[in-house]
Formats: C-alpha cells, structure tokens, sequence
C-alpha cells in the first residue's frame, strides 16, 4: 500500500477494464492496483472483439461503464486501432475514458493516437505504480 | 482599245493560227528549263506580228528585269539593262491593272509617252504592244512587243495573237514553277527514305488522310512486306493494337488532333505478322491547315520492347525491395512491441519484487519473470529463423514429385490428422514435378494444413483440398478447407503479418502465415488468400520454376 496516494477517492470503488491479450502485464496491473486501493475492481477482456460486445451490453442494459478503459494496440480479432474505429460510431463513445497502454515506441502510432477524440492519452509500458496513480486520481 | 481576247479566234489570220498551233504542240515537250520557254514566245511573237523585237520582263517589286529578249535584225537573243517602275508610273500602273497597252504611237500614247527619253527614242521604238503576265493574279511580268521605224496600226487580229501568247507564256511559266516543286517533293522524299532506311525507327506519312509514304524500316518492324503494310486500313492498325491499349491509343489520338497539338507521343503493344505483341512508342507530328484539319500526319515509330522488358525488371526489383522494406518495419514492429512487451513486464515484476518482503509474494513473482523470459527467447528464436529463410534461399534446388512430396510430408502429422477427422483430398496428377527447395516447401505445406486444422469449425467435418494449376513456367497451389474462415474486410493488411493472430485462440502465436510467406518470397512466389467467415478460406500460393 502507498500512503497518501488516493485520498480522495478512498470511498469510492473504480472499475477498471484492461482490453489486452498479455496475461503477464493484467496480472502486474492487477497486483499494482490491488496496492493502491485495494477495493478497486480489475476486469480484463483480451481482444477488442469482445470488449466491443463488453461495452455494447452496459450501454443496452443502461449500466455503470467502467470508469478507466486501458487499451493495447496489438490484439487478436481486433486490435486496438480497429477497436476505436468501431467506438467513434457509438452514440456512448464521449462516455468513456480510454487510455492506450502499449509497448509500442513507433512515433507514428503515439501520433496516431492523437487523432482519436475518445483517447485520453498514451501511456507507454512499462506503468510505474506511481503512473498508475495519478490516473486513478484524475476522476 | 479592243478588248477581244484568245477566244474569239475568228480573229486569227491564217498564219496566226498555225503560229499558236505550233507553240501548242512544242509546248508538250520537256519544257524543264524556262529559256526555252522565253525563246519561243519571243521569236514566235516577232514571226507573228512582224516586229523588230519581243521581249519578256519578270517584274520583282518595282524593277523589271529583262529576261529575255529577240531582235530580228541580229536574229538573237539578248537582254537589255533593268527599268524602274518609278520612271514611269503610268506604264506601270496600267500593267498592274491588267491594261494591255496599245501604242500604235508609242512616243504620244498616255501610257508609253514617259519612256520616250530612257527608251523609246534611243532604241527607235515607234509602236509598242504590252501585254501584263499574271500568276495567280498577281502580275509578276510583261511580254512587250515593240515595232521600229515606221509607224504601224495593230489589227484586232494582231492583238488577239498577242493576247493568245501572253495566256499561254502564263500557264507555261506556272506550269514549269509546278514540275520544280513536284521534282523538289520527289527529291526530298528521296531525302526522306535515305534518312529512314538507315534508321531503325519506323516512318509513315499520311496526308490527306492517306498513306503516302512508309518506311522499310517501318514494314521490318512490323514483319510485313513493303506492299503488305502500305496496304493496311486504318482498321487493321487498330486491330493489330493490344486489346488493353487500343482505347488508349483512339483517345490520346484524337483527343490530340482534336486539341489541334503539333506533337504528341503514345506507348502501346502492337501485334506484328509473327502474331506476338511488341512494345513501340509513336511520336506523331501534325500538321494542319486553315481549316483545322490536318495534312500531313508524320508518325516515327520506335520498337521500345527492350525498354519496357527493363522497365519490368526494374519495377519487379522495386517489389522485391518493397517487400523487403516491408519486412524490415515488421522487424521494427516486433522489436518495438514484442521485445519491449516482454521486458516492460520484466522492469514491472522487478518493480514489484522490490517493493515487497513477503517472500510467497516474491516467488509467485519470480514464476513469472521466467515465463517472460521463455516468451523473450521464444520471439529472439523467431527472429533469428526469419533471418536465416533470408540467408539461405540460395540453398540448392531439387526436382521433387509434387504428390509423392505432399503425402511424405502428411505422413508426419498423421496423428493429427486423424485426431481431428480431417479429410485431406490431394488432387495432383501422379507425375506432376516442381523443382523447389525442399525444406522450405515442406515448412509452407505443414504449416498451411495444419492451419486448416487449426481452425475447423466445430459445425462440420473438415475437408481439405490440395489442388494444382500448372501455368507457362510456374504452378500454383491451391489449399482449401471448410474452417472457420478469416473476416477478409478487417484483416486483408495484415493476414501475413508478424504476430498477427484472428481467432483469438489461446495457443495462436501469429507466426505460421508469417513464416509461411517468407518461406514463399524466399522461394521468388507469391501467396494470396481468399476467405469467408463460416464457410472456409483457401490459401493460394504460386511458384515459379
């Protein structure tokens, strides 16, 4: 546990969706998150695919979207380019909190991911804790 | 002044009328030099008229030059010194106005009394008739008829006969101007195939819309004879055009002409008498008169097959460098996500090592330090294999039996095979043979049927069929199955690609199709895929000997 860390979002629990096929990396996030609050919730879906169908649901059944969506770009079925593709066509798209989280160090694809008004930012992996952190806190 | 002219012949005296015949007659022959022209006009008008002297005089601007002049007297030919029309513009104007001048005085007449000092009187000319010589309208001379001595009245008869010589000194001088310009055409046509028969490009002509002029270089080209090709229609010529090319040579044709452009260049194939197409370019230049069409249509055509058989090659070594390039920024792609996903994990676990001291904690996190490390070298190994297809396609070649080949390499996977009741159709003929590398074919073959295999649909029972099509000098193969199938619309870019993987299958390392199109581009072919979700896909792959 980090001290001082969220001490404003201590009451509330967050729900985070990882949209990655890397089961190392959700673990780590899982084991990172569970140290900064311990209430907050971790889902991870492995490709974009079935996020798709994940967040299509919630928005049919009018449920709580996950409050952070963290999103890798090389993926099986749909990859995270394809995902926001898909996304921009949805009416709940300005709903969502998407951050990008991948490995990739091409310039080009940061660049990209600038031209997508659903994400929020890119974040390179590896995510320090303190990373971590200072998303959680920005909601 | 009596203005009867050449057809009221009923004028003529007798021997006018022989005189007239006679130059009629003469001037059927060669008449290639003009001063045999001149010399007959001027004694037949002194033997005519009964005069001392008859002269013609080529007027260039406001000189009047004399040509050619006969003196009964000296029974010879001669010529006087130059006159300037300024010296007497009313002579002058009078001829310009197409006046014949009628001097039976010469000294007081209104149009000749001016030349009386310079002319008449020092050479004792007391009677003169001048008739004006026009070309196309334009005076261009004067025959001058001119009596000494004593005075003389011209008859109606005499004016006729002059009439009748200027008319015919007229057509003869245009007559002559038009066999230089013909010999001229002929000499410079002659010019024209010195150049083209010592050229290896083709020429044609056309003018006035037909086909004047062809070049042997030009039916060589073709394959025809001479004849053959001067007797091609238009249609023909397009005929003979490739059929890919023919719209594009009718528009760039006309769209041309139309536009009224002077030049222009065109590419096409073009069937010669072997019946094989080659490649010439036509550089056309035009040429067109007031009204817009043309008149002359000059075509150079160059055979430019070997130009367009290295332009192939080039393009065919911009592919492969495309290819290679292509390749390259895959390898980019996975040291920038594959390499970096496995170590940015590592540097997380580290990170998570050291900020705890339970020890349960520790090892649950060294277990996964050395799965990432397997998957480190796991993707190193790859890398490594892609480069050695790379350095090892010069490896040598051998002459397989393409159906005996595909069964041995079955034979290694049979368990799965029969595992998953698959049922694999190979439909080649037994003698069919491929010169190929054989571990790379067998790498190819393995990993496209157990793809197939891979991803069966649960629905039904999995036929495979293996096919072959044999072309000129290569052969394609066709592997076809009933699986799955690949959604074509989202992943037609990257289907061959690294680490790409469709199914979301757990087990899928994106590496096979991968591997397998190295291994085809290794071997100088090309593989494609055709692929419907719920139905099957069928892989492609084509070989060249």
């Amino acid at each position: 546990m980090v001290p001082n860390s969220n001490l404003l979002c201590m009451n509330k629990i967050k729900k985070i969706l990882i949209i990655d096929d890397d089961s190392i990396f959700v673990f780590v996030i899982k084991k990172i998150v569970s140290k900064i609050n311990n209430r907050d919730e971790v889902i991870n879906i492995k490709n974009g695919f079935d996020a798709l169908d994940f967040l299509t649901k919630i928005a049919v059944e009018k449920k709580q979207f996950p409050d952070f969506i963290f999103l890798d770009l090389n993926m099986p079925m749909l990859d995270g380019w394809q995902f926001l593709e898909e996304i921009e066509l949805l009416s709940f798209k300005n709903e969502l909190n998407i951050y990008i989280v991948s490995s990739t160090i091409d310039e080009r694809e940061i660049e990209k991911s600038k031209g997508y008004k659903t994400v929020k930012q890119f974040v390179p992996k590896p995510i320090t804790q303190d990373d971590l952190a200072t998303i959680l806190n920005k909601e | 002044m009596d203005n009867s002219n050449i057809s009221n012949n009923l004028l003529y005296t007798q021997m006018h009328f022989d005189l007239l015949i006679e130059l009629y007659k003469s001037s059927f022959e060669s008449n290639e030099d003009l001063v045999n022209v001149y010399n007959t006009i001027t004694e037949t008008a002194v033997k005519g008229l009964n005069i001392d002297r008859a002269s013609f005089w080529s007027i260039k601007g406001d000189t009047l030059i004399c040509v050619n002049l006969f003196d009964k007297k000296s029974n010879k030919h001669s010529i006087e010194s130059d006159l300037k029309a300024r010296d007497f513009p009313k002579y002058f104007k009078a001829l310009k106005e197409g006046i014949a001048i009628v001097a039976d005085d010469a000294l007081t007449n209104e149009y000749t009394s001016e030349l009386k000092e310079n002319y008449l009187i020092p050479l004792g000319i007391t009677d003169m008739l001048d008739l004006p010589i026009r070309e196309n309208g334009v005076l261009i001379g004067v025959l001058c008829c001119e009596h000494r001595d004593e005075p003389r009245v011209w008859s109606k008869s005499d004016l006729a006969f002059a009439r009748s010589l200027s008319d015919i000194l007229s057509i003869l001088i245009e007559q002559n101007k038009r066999r230089i310009i013909e010999k001229e055409l002929l000499e410079s046509q002659r010019k024209l195939s010195l150049i083209t028969n010592n050229s290896s490009d083709g020429f044609v002509v056309f003018e006035n819309k037909i086909l004047t002029y062809l070049s042997p270089s030009y039916s060589n080209m073709l394959g025809y004879e001479e004849h053959e090709a001067m007797n091609f229609s238009l249609e023909d010529v397009f005929n003979a055009i490739h059929p890919e090319d023919v719209e594009k040579v009718r528009t760039t044709i006309y769209k041309n002409i139309s536009d009224r452009e002077k030049s222009f260049k065109c590419q096409f194939r073009f069937r010669g008498k072997s019946g094989d197409y080659f490649w010439r370019e036509d550089t056309a230049s035009v040429l067109y008169n007031d009204d817009g069409n043309y008149d002359k249509y000059i075509i150079i055509s160059r055979d430019i097959s070997a130009m367009k058989k290295a332009e192939n090659e080039i393009s065919k070594l911009f592919t492969v460098t495309k290819n290679l390039n292509e390749r390259l920024l895959d390898f980019t792609h996975i040291i920038s996500h594959n390499i970096r996903s496995n170590t940015s994990n590592m540097t997380m676990i580290l990170d998570l090592i050291e900020a705890t001291n339970d020890q349960n904690e520790k090892d649950e996190y060294f277990q996964l330090l050395k799965e990432c490390n397997f998957k480190l070298t796991d993707t190193i190994y790859y890398l490594n294999e892609t480069v050695n297809i790379q350095l090892s396609s010069k490896e040598h070649r051998s002459k397989l039996n393409l159906k005996s080949e595909i069964e041995k390499i079955l034979l290694g996977i049979n368990a799965i095979v029969l595992n998953n009741k698959a049922h694999i159709n190979i439909n080649i003929p037994d003698f069919f043979e491929i010169n190929t590398i054989p571990s790379y074919f067998e790498s190819i073959i393995l990993n496209l049927v157990t793809n197939a295999i891979k991803y069966k649909s649960n629905e039904r029972e999995l036929v495979i069929d293996i096919d072959v099509e044999n072309g000129n000098s290569q052969f394609s193969i066709f592997i076809k199955d009933n699986g799955l199938g690949i959604n074509m619309a989202r992943n037609k870019d990257k289907i061959f690609g690294m680490y790409k993987t469709f199914h979301g299958n757990s087990d899928a390392v994106g590496l096979g199709l991968f591997m397998t199109k190295n291994h085809i581009e290794a071997l100088g072919g090309t593989i494609e895929v055709t692929s419907e979700v719920g139905c099957g896909s069928e892989f492609k792959f084509t070989l060249y000997e």
